[in-house]
């Protein structure tokens, strides 16, 4: 039995009709369906697992918020520009003064002449007194 | 191909192949129907499922072909079931009153069913869809060899099972 003719005598044998009833059953629920709203495409990559997505933003919040619940108290801008109490105004020059007083730049100290200064003869008489 | 498409057109066009494909994959009416309802249910939710298609009939059938093989694994191991399906199942065939044609055809539906579901897809893609080697391995997704093996096993085995009833009737 050749091969092509068989396939030939099968080809000619005609398969059963698709029952005309079924177009009406399964055509009619689809004609008012509406086509399903194009998926966003951030909503493919959140949808699959949205309970993952939102437990790890509640994880990061916490992180957050510990993070600034251990910060320091900032200084606050008030005490930064408030007027220095009188009592450390004048701690605060008696400082300058005596500061001034110990520079060997004083004016106090610049009345008496070092000793490399002096003329040698008042040295010596200085010495011979003691 | 726009993206929207006249279903009802479709159906006309592609339904009488879908449905006898499907049911000789299925050998049952009801299995048919509903994968012809969830087909064109899929199609009519997603328009755009068919752009950038450039075939589709093979398309087509490719969606039938994976609902049915889903709908075969289901059930695969009750052989209750698949005994009970193969006694009801209505015949591939359209009858005709000539009694030879008519026994040949029964026999030829015997023949097919006995086939392995992979041979009997390809051998009724090739011989009653009329579809290409190439096309039939690119709608099941396996190697040309793979079709082609599978198609002359098929065709070996009806082409024995029928050789008696075939020389009567030539």
């Amino acid at each position: 039995m050749n091969l092509d003719e068989f396939e030939r005598r099968m080809r000619r044998v005609p398969r059963r009709e698709i029952p005309a009833a079924w177009r009406e059953q399964i055509l009619e629920p689809l004609r008012h369906q509406e086509a399903a709203p194009a998926i966003v495409w951030w909503k493919q990559w959140l949808w699959p697992h949205p309970t993952a997505w939102a437990s790890l933003a509640v994880i990061w919040l916490a992180i957050f918020a510990l993070h600034f619940a251990a910060a320091p108290d900032p200084v606050a801008p008030s005490a930064v520009l408030a007027k220095p109490a009188p009592e450390m105004l004048q701690a605060f020059e008696d400082r300058i003064r005596l500061m001034a007083e110990l520079s060997p730049e004083s004016p106090e100290r610049e009345t008496e002449p070092s000793p490399a200064d002096r003329p040698r003869s008042c040295r010596c008489t200085a010495e011979v007194a003691v | 191909m726009p993206d929207k498409f006249d279903l009802e057109t479709l159906y006309d066009e592609h339904a009488q192949a879908l449905y006898a494909f499907a049911l000789d994959l299925t050998r049952s009416d009801a299995d048919t129907k509903d994968i012809l309802q969830n087909l064109f249910t899929r199609l009519a939710r997603k328009p755009s499922a068919l752009g950038g298609v450039r075939n589709i009939r093979a398309y087509l059938l490719r969606l039938a072909h994976n609902a049915a093989i889903d709908l075969m694994r289901r059930r695969g191991t009750r052989d209750k079931y698949a005994q009970e399906v193969a006694l009801e199942s209505p015949c591939l065939f359209e009858p005709t009153d000539d009694s030879d044609e008519q026994a040949f055809r029964t026999a030829l539906d015997d023949a097919l069913r006995e086939l392995p579901p992979d041979q009997r897809t390809v051998v009724h893609l090739r011989l009653w869809e009329g579809m290409k080697f190439e096309e039939i391995a690119d709608l099941l997704e396996i190697s040309l060899n793979t079709t082609a093996s599978r198609y002359r096993y098929g065709i070996d085995k009806l082409r024995q099972r029928l050789r008696p009833l075939y020389n009567e009737i030539k």
